[in-house]
């Protein structure tokens, strides 16, 4: 087995951003219903979803920094150029949005949120934003991802 | 406990929610301002080496300002948690939806 520090990395991010995702949606569940037993488990996983977005994005970025130039010119080659055009350039500027999102969570869960059936909603409707979004940009990997793999076997099929 | 306070956030939640706001925003805007005015986007890259990291640590950064801000002048207190809800929403879809537009047809 031959795993490269850019496959670890690259593996890492997506990992990070699932785990985040995951996080948000324990949240979600937990904040459906409420109660004073549940208040610490929706502080455990409010903190550990910006934690995981934040991993997420350094692996990430180290990843598209020093890797990434050389698929992203694969890709532009290859039968599939809108997988970097549209959804490399989505991906990358919406992940912000969800990594806000995610620091958000524990700040909005530090209402009292058995008490507060406004607060409950506002938490509600953050954690399923972090999911949706967070979901979108999963999908976006994996079709940059396909980007590559078609690219590369165009270009083996053409060396034959 | 009246319905009035059971559904009342606190002034740092609501500055930080509309920051959470503006920031998603202005995101999309740098976003499609930078890929349309390549000297926009070089001065980016001259402050922390790559203009997606440097638009990364200005959203941060805005973030917590505008939050702590907001909270301290306790803007937009008295806003109902459900309309809060509800612009947070539209503001994340109207981002989202907009890169998604700008780099498909731009």
């Amino acid at each position: 087995m031959n795993i490269s520090s850019s496959d670890a990395i690259l593996l890492a991010h997506a990992g990070f951003g699932v785990a985040g995702c995951l996080a948000a949606l324990w949240v979600f569940v937990e904040v459906l219903n409420a109660q004073a037993s549940s208040a610490g488990r929706i502080q455990w996983a409010a903190y550990a979803a910006p934690a995981c977005m934040i991993a997420a994005w350094i692996c990430g970025g180290y990843w598209y920094l020093h890797f990434y130039p050389a698929e992203k010119a694969l890709i532009l080659k290859g039968p599939w150029p809108f997988a970097h055009n549209v959804f490399m350039e989505t991906k990358e500027h919406l992940f912000f949005a969800t990594m806000i999102l995610s620091i958000l969570l524990p700040i909005v869960t530090r209402e009292r949120l058995t008490a507060n059936t406004g607060a409950r909603k506002l938490a509600l409707s953050v954690a399923a934003l972090v999911v949706v979004t967070g979901l979108a940009i999963e999908g976006a990997g994996a079709i940059i991802d396909h980007g590559v793999k078609v690219a590369l076997l165009q270009s083996s099929g053409s060396a034959k | 406990m009246n319905s009035q306070s059971s559904r009342s956030i606190s002034p740092a939640v609501t500055g930080f929610v509309l920051a959470a706001c503006a920031v998603v925003l202005l995101n999309t805007a740098i976003s499609c301002v930078k890929d349309a005015y390549a000297p926009f986007k070089d001065f980016l890259r001259s402050i922390a080496g790559h203009d997606w990291t440097t638009q990364g640590l200005f959203d941060l950064i805005l973030f917590i300002v505008l939050g702590v801000t907001f909270g301290r002048l306790k803007i937009g207190v008295g806003i109902d948690a459900g309309r809060l809800s509800t612009v947070l929403i539209w503001s994340v879809a109207i981002a989202s939806v907009g890169l998604a537009l700008w780099f498909t047809f731009f």
